[in-house]
């Protein structure tokens, strides 16, 4: 052990993946997660301790060291750091905490490791100021997101984004690299000013992060988590690529502001992914698939403000990060307590037996809005941004709260007759821990939040979307996959029919009937010919030796 | 004289030493002429090693390091495959009188061809020794067609033989003598030779192109090679070629050379076409024994391809190309005397399908022999290969070296198709028992391809300078 | 010289000996063919550790040849066998010794024809060691075409039987590009009035005519064994056409041959008359990367996928060698390690699924849900091939793809592409094997791979992670 916590904290991450990949897999798993759990909160508190302390340990080590390539792993303990690290922290905990009580997780132990693995190659990107290393630490993310999916759609279906995204972003990089041979992440400056490509670069990397925020056109993988238990959506939505691709998106700032169509690209995405985000949230049936929307919209959001303020800084937003965790909670507590059923349109009048839960939303939204509306909207757009995504968060949790807490009771008697109040401390404890902790120290309340609030009140109260209710029970709706037909047509299917045709005609046509069969051809016309001369037949000889004798008189006599 | 020709006086007291026996002993065996033979043979390859350099007719038969080295090669290749041959006559039950004593008869033919300086010694040898492969044809019993095969061979060897008598009497007529220096000095008077000579010349060299069967003079090579029974087959493939290309080149140097800018292009006209046709001809066979005729036809392409400058470096790499040609071709004709279905030996491509799968050690070497042909390394082939080539590459005939290659990857997948035949395909017949002699035989010959190949300075030491003596 | 114990040629040596006694070893029903596997896998056992050994002796900073060993073979024409060894030579030796060593663990169980696969196995073994040590044209010629003769003969036994076109395909290709290397040979020879040492022969000059035939020829030669259009066709059908491990893994280092060829004898700088081939190169070079990505995308062969992907990779390395910078040349040798064991490792699992899938008459889809030891290693090949940062794959290929981007965007960006798509073949085909809605556990299921096998590939994977936390260990500071 080193004194640089940093250091610590990735080597005992490190270790308890590993440990955790080689113990027995059933056998006292719970047991062993609570370990993992407790050893996580402590070393969690000498962080928090340290960070309060304002300790700065320096730490860089020198991995790679050629005379035109230096790569170095910075781990170095300092504020900046720290602060980054705390909300991934606190996500990490919580998915800790829910896995050691969850019932429907069989790999508890695995998932465990999994997550600390998933945290320490997050505190790489978070800490590095290497293109390479941030390359690393993003692909090593995504290999361990891939573990933790544990479910065969979700997983084909991230893996061609993520292999895309990838692939983009090491493209990019590749690219710099060719021009600069530098892997400081300020040659990102150096390259917008003085770089050649640079509105593919700048597409590439945007390409790369869109598809790892799940925005719009991309929000196929993200949605695909639908089928993944809450634990593990939880975790993959605020501490796998969307968490990834924002720490990108703020190391790589001053390259994408270069591009000139980047802002917008950005904001159209955004725009488009909130408004899809909030048609999720209101149509789809399934409750997972409408938390993820929730996340989608948030991601949106963030977006959409990066483009709005002058500076933007991911730490800025880590309240309503955590909040949006803890909206996952509560949505996973309700899940919970109602059997793990998934579809809202088998819920309604939940109020009776989970009112406490339901004062747990509103707490939050009224935190939410607190916490959202107060922060700094000097720019008129970010004004904007701020309240409509208050307004979209606003309409949609009143339209989802309405119907399962007072909607007409549709879940069968066995999940009615199972409801409780506060059913597993694992799924609502955290949540309202983060909620608490959002609050503190209790701010100002402002007005603008009291009438968010109020708003809120009065569209839970009057429910007006409540004729897309309907669409819950129109399959065709909740089970189509416009985008995933719409890439199979646009992209995979040219990519198989131009395949087929270059086989067809190149391997087959040219190479295989024209220049394999046409030597072949001409061999056998030789050796017919051949034949022939060679048939015994003394006439044919008669010809070859007087053939032979001609050659030899005629050049003899020249 | 008598020290002159001893070792071709011992190997004719062969001959009625065998007829006693035959006379004499009712239960001759084939060993019993095989040994005889031997212990000839070996005496007279002793005699010539011993006096590689007496000769009382320096004009008209000259003994020399040259020449002994071709005799003892020729005697070498020839006592492999007697002890071969009388092996099949002792399988075959059939008595092996007449092949011995053609075959040694042919022997003292072959000595005087490569001893030869005089042009009606040349002929008469040749003309005997024609006759003699006549009737080492016909020792085929069960197939009419040997008749027509034979009298062909006799037909166009005698018009050979008399065009190149014709050319012999016309610079006879010039010189007054058929000695080479004479005429070599008559062709070498600087002025501008008479056409006629030039014409004469060609008659002597088609001559010796068609024993030599290169293209387009090699149709009979095939046919006996094809019908004649495998003792006769081997033999012709193996010993007279040695001959045959020491009297050519002999001649060639010490005779025509003056006049050989004339021949050049006709020599790689026939170089080209016996590549080719050997080629060719070899993909499109199903006989195995007329697909290694077809093959010797190509490596005698390849002989000529680089002799054509007849420099010590073209005479050097020709012959090391034969030696090991027939090092390859030696191994291939013994596989085939193990190759036994029912008492029947087979040459049929397809009858030697899967045959690895039976006689794994028999297939290994045909296979070995085959990569060797091709000249593939590691094998011996490729340093034969590799001597024809750089060779040509110093000359710079570059579209020879092409022509070369080319031919060689048809050839190669001429051979690829009876590798294909012996280990990939399924049986399709039983084999029998094979003669111990035959491992005996194909093993040494391994060890001593091996032992060329990894220190080819012991195949190669003295040759060199044994083959300049020819100049 | 004699204190390098003739340490190469006892490399080279050493799988000849073994294949003799393979060649000697019983193999009848009470062995069961042990003795035939053990020798064989003692040899190559044996010769890594001389491998290491001569490791030990090398000065990994020197890019010059070490060890040299001369041997005398002809006197006319003068001929020497000379060996020597640098960094690159050996990285790729080791890796082929471990992709044999993969390759015999695969085929351990195979009874059919094993001596025979065997002792070509190690012919070929002996003869690509010889090629990788040769140290001067000649040697390297020999060595260059004797290798054809034994993978021939595994094609012709192993190959589909109903396509025994393709050995001939095989071997005609190969051999006119041996053919022709051995002509460029000669003439080397002859212009150099001797054996031209191979270190030597990229800072030769010729003139006019001499040059282009030269450059000519050694293209033609060394293109004929790499899976370029249109001699990939070959390598395509034979590919395709090999359910063996062993024997794949055997094919598939010939197109590493024609690689090391380009590397040996493209001089430092390009000559004004090899412009405009190499320019050719790289046009053709990049169109069959993606046209064979192409097809690999969308065949349903996982052979064939394979063959698409180690194609894009051999043509990948060979561009990224066009660049003649040291730095990269030392990645592409470095990245040769890791792919090579990548390519024995994937062929090693996608074999073992092949034949239990054969014997239970499965379909492909969902067979890697029931066995967890198979699912990891297989996944993990998978992720290492397509170049995610746990093999030093991953930095190699940043800094050829950066090399190539540099020479020219174009070209580096059609890489790329050519590289999702294989990458993409690859995914989809592992997802397909993982396919648990099509997984029917009534219909029976495959075995896993036993623990042995699973701690040997686990080995393999720690070496892979090894070789990505030090990926330039070789390179000077």
């Amino acid at each position: 052990m080193t004194n640089n916590m940093l250091v610590n904290l990735f080597i005992l991450l490190s270790l308890t993946g590993g440990a955790a990949f080689f113990l027995p897999k059933d056998k006292y798993s719970r047991f062993f997660s609570l370990l993992v759990f407790a050893g996580a909160v402590s070393y969690g508190w000498l962080i928090w301790q340290a960070y309060l302390s304002g300790s700065s340990e320096p730490f860089v080590f020198h991995w790679i060291q050629y005379k035109s390539l230096h790569i170095d792993i910075n781990l170095s303990a300092n504020q900046r750091n720290y602060l980054y690290l705390m909300p991934l922290g606190i996500v990490l905990l919580f998915s800790l905490f829910c896995n050691i009580f969850s019932r429907q997780e069989i790999r508890r132990l695995r998932l465990g490791g999994l997550m600390c693995v998933n945290l320490a190659f997050l505190l790489l990107l978070i800490c590095t100021n290497n293109l390479i290393i941030l390359m690393i630490s993003a692909f090593l993310t995504s290999i361990t997101t891939l573990y933790i999916i544990n479910d065969y759609e979700s997983k084909k279906t991230y893996i061609v984004y993520d292999l895309i995204s990838d692939m983009a972003l090491f493209t990019a990089f590749a690219i710099i690299y060719s021009q600069f041979h530098q892997v400081e992440l300020s040659v990102l400056t150096k390259y917008a000013r003085e770089g050649e490509h640079i509105p593919l670069v700048a597409s590439l990397i945007l390409l790369s992060l869109l598809i790892k925020n799940g925005l719009f056109l991309f929000h196929n993988q993200l949605l695909s988590f639908r089928d993944l238990n809450f634990n593990r959506l939880v975790f993959l939505s605020f501490s796998s690529l969307p968490v990834v691709g924002i720490l990108i998106y703020e190391k790589v700032m001053p390259l994408l502001s270069a591009f000139e169509y980047g802002r917008l690209v950005i904001a159209v995405t955004a725009g488009l992914s909130a408004v899809y985000a909030l048609g999720g949230t209101l149509i789809y049936d399934d409750i997972k698939e409408k938390t993820l929307c929730f996340n989608m919209l948030f991601w949106a959001f963030l977006y959409a403000l990066a483009l709005t303020v002058p500076h933007f800084s991911f730490s800025a937003y880590f309240s309503l990060f955590l909040l949006m965790l803890a909206l996952n909670g509560l949505i996973h507590a309700l899940s919970a307590a109602a059997s793990d059923e998934i579809y809202v349109s088998k819920t309604g009048g939940f109020f009776k037996n989970l009112w406490l839960l339901f004062l747990f939303f509103v707490l939050w939204f009224a935190i939410f809005a607190q916490n959202t509306l107060s922060l700094d909207y000097s720019q008129a757009g970010a004004r904007v941004v701020i309240v409509l995504f208050v307004s979209f968060m606003a309409l949609a949790l009143a339209h989802f709260l309405r119907e399962v807490f007072f909607g007409a009771t549709q879940a069968d008697e066995i999940v009615s007759a199972r409801l409780k109040a506060l059913p597993y401390a694992d799924c609502w404890l955290p949540a309202v821990l983060i909620c608490g902790w959002s609050v503190f120290p209790f701010p100002e309340v402002s007005r603008t939040a009291v009438m968010a609030f109020a708003v809120f009140l009065l569209l839970l109260a009057i429910h007006p979307l409540r004729r897309l209710s309907r669409y819950y029970a129109d399959e065709e709706l909740q089970l189509a996959e416009f985008f995933k037909r719409f890439y199979e047509l646009v992209v995979l299917t040219p990519i198989t029919v131009l395949g087929r045709i270059l086989w067809l005609t190149i391997d087959f046509v040219i190479i295989e009937r024209t220049i394999i069969n046409s030597l072949s051809d001409m061999i056998k016309f030789l050796i017919k010919v051949s034949q022939k001369i060679h048939q015994p037949a003394l006439i044919n000889y008669i010809l070859l030796a007087l053939c032979g004798l001609g050659i030899l008189f005629l050049y003899t006599g020249r | 004289m008598l020290i002159t020709f001893l070792p071709e006086i011992v190997l004719c007291c062969c001959l009625p030493v065998l007829a006693l026996v035959r006379f004499f002993r009712t239960s001759a065996t084939p060993k019993t002429y095989f040994t005889l033979s031997k212990y000839f043979m070996l005496a007279s390859v002793l005699l010539s090693i011993i006096l590689y350099d007496k000769s009382e007719l320096p004009g008209i038969y000259d003994n020399s390091r040259y020449t002994t080295l071709f005799k003892c090669l020729v005697f070498l290749f020839s006592f492999v495959w007697f002890f071969l041959a009388y092996r099949w006559f002792l399988h075959e039950e059939r008595s092996s009188f007449r092949y011995f004593m053609l075959s040694i008869s042919s022997l003292i033919c072959l000595d005087v061809i490569i001893s030869a300086h005089n042009f009606a010694l040349l002929w008469s040898a040749l003309a005997l020794h024609a006759v003699l492969v006549y009737f080492l044809i016909l020792r085929r019993l069960d197939d009419e067609r040997i008749f027509v095969i034979a009298h062909r061979y006799a037909g166009f060897a005698a018009i050979f033989l008399l065009l190149m008598a014709a050319g012999i009497i016309i610079f006879y007529r010039q010189t007054e003598s058929l000695n080479y220096l004479d005429i070599f000095a008559f062709l070498h008077q600087g002025a501008d030779i008479p056409r006629i000579y030039l014409y004469a010349a060609s008659m002597i060299l088609a001559g010796m192109l068609f024993f030599m069967a290169a293209a387009p003079f090699h149709f009979w090579f095939l046919d006996v090679v094809r019908y004649s029974i495998l003792p006769v087959g081997g033999y012709l493939t193996l010993a007279p070629v040695l001959a045959y290309f020491a009297a050519f080149c002999t001649m060639t140097i010490n005779v025509f050379f003056p006049i050989y800018g004339h021949f050049q292009q006709p020599l790689i006209i026939f170089a080209v076409a016996s590549l080719f046709f050997g080629a060719i001809g070899a993909n499109g066979e199903k006989n195995i024994l007329r697909l290694f005729a077809y093959g010797s036809v190509f490596n005698v392409g390849f002989i000529l391809i680089s002799l054509i400058t007849f420099s010590t470096d073209s005479l050097f790499s020709s012959f090391v190309y034969l030696l090991v040609y027939l090092m390859s071709m030696l191994g291939i004709y013994t596989v085939f005397l193990g190759f036994k279905s029912q008492g029947r030996y087979v040459f049929e491509l397809r009858e030697f399908a899967g045959i690895a799968k039976q006689k794994a050690y028999l297939a290994a070497a045909l296979l070995m022999f085959l990569v060797s042909l091709i000249g593939s390394p590691p094998m011996l082939g490729f340093l034969g290969k590799l001597s024809v080539i750089n060779n040509l590459v110093l000359e710079h005939h570059f579209y020879l070296v092409a022509v070369a290659l080319l031919s060689l990857i048809l050839m190669a997948n001429a051979y690829l198709v009876v590798v294909k035949t012996v280990y990939f395909d399924s049986p399709i017949m039983n084999f029998d028992r094979i003669d111990k002699s035959i491992y005996i035989c194909l093993t040494l010959n391994l060890i001593l391809v091996v032992i060329s190949l990894v220190q080819p300075r012991f195949l190669m030491s003295g040759f060199e300078r044994m083959l300049i003596r020819v100049f | 010289m004699s204190s390098n114990l003739y340490l190469l040629s006892v490399i080279i040596v050493l799988p000849f000996l073994g294949m003799l006694f393979v060649l000697a070893a019983k193999n009848d029903e009470k062995t069961g063919g042990r003795n035939v596997y053990n020798v064989s896998l003692f040899t190559v056992i044996a010769n890594i550790v001389l491998i290491l050994r001569m490791f030990s002796r090398l000065d990994v900073k020197s890019s010059a040849l070490q060890l040299v060993e001369r041997f005398t073979w002809l006197e006319n024409p003068r001929i020497d066998i000379v060996l020597g060894v640098d960094v690159f030579s050996a990285l790729l030796l080791l890796s082929i010794h471990l992709a044999f060593i993969i390759g015999f663990i695969a085929v351990r169980h195979n009874r059919i024809q094993q001596k025979s696969m065997m002792v070509f196995a190690l012919l070929f073994l002996s003869q690509i060691t010889g090629f990788l040590l040769a140290a001067d044209v000649f040697s390297f010629y020999i060595f260059f075409e004797a290798m054809l003769f034994p993978v021939f003969m595994l094609i012709g036994i192993f190959g589909d039987i109903r396509r025994q076109g393709i050995m001939y395909r095989f071997f005609l290709y190969n051999f006119l590009g041996a053919v022709v290397l051995f002509l460029a040979t000669i003439i080397l020879y002859n212009y150099q009035n001797g054996a031209v040492e191979i270190s030597k022969v990229t800072q030769l000059s010729f003139n006019g005519r001499t040059e282009h035939f030269m450059w000519a020829s050694i293209l033609i030669s060394f293109l004929s064994r790499i899976p370029i259009w249109p001699f990939h066709f070959w390598i395509a059908s034979v590919s395709s056409s090999i359910k063996n491990p062993l024997v794949f893994i055997i094919v598939n280092l010939i197109p590493l041959t024609g690689i090391y060829g380009l590397i040996r004898f493209l001089p430092q700088t390009f000559p004004v008359s090899a412009a405009f081939y190499i320019t050719a190169l790289e046009i053709i070079g990049v169109v069959t990367m993606l046209f064979i990505a192409l097809i690999g995308f969308i065949n349903r062969d996982t052979q064939y996928k394979f063959f698409s992907y180690i194609t894009v990779y051999y043509i990948m390395y060979m561009l990224g060698l066009l660049s003649k910078n040291t730095l990269i040349m030392l990645n592409v040798g470095f990245s040769f390690f890791s792919y090579l064991i990548i390519v024995a490792g994937l062929e090693f699992v996608s074999s073992y699924v092949r034949s239990q899938q054969e014997k239970l008459e499965l379909g492909t889809e969902g067979l890697l849900c029931p066995v967890p030891r198979l699912a990891f290693v297989y996944s993990f090949l998978v992720l290492a091939a397509i170049g995610l940062p746990v093999s030093s794959l991953f930095l190699n290929n940043f800094l050829i793809i950066s090399s190539l981007l540099e020479n020219s965007f174009n070209l580096g960006i059609t890489v790329v592409c050519a590289l999702v798509l294989s990458s993409g073949a690859l995914l989809g085909d592992l997802y397909r094997l993982k396919d648990s809605s099509a997984f029917c556990p009534e219909k029976g299921c495959i075995t896993d791979i036993s623990k042995p096998y699973f701690f040997f590939m686990t080995f393999i994977i720690f070496v892979l992670i090894a070789s990505f936390i030090r990926p330039l260990w070789f390179l000077g500071r």
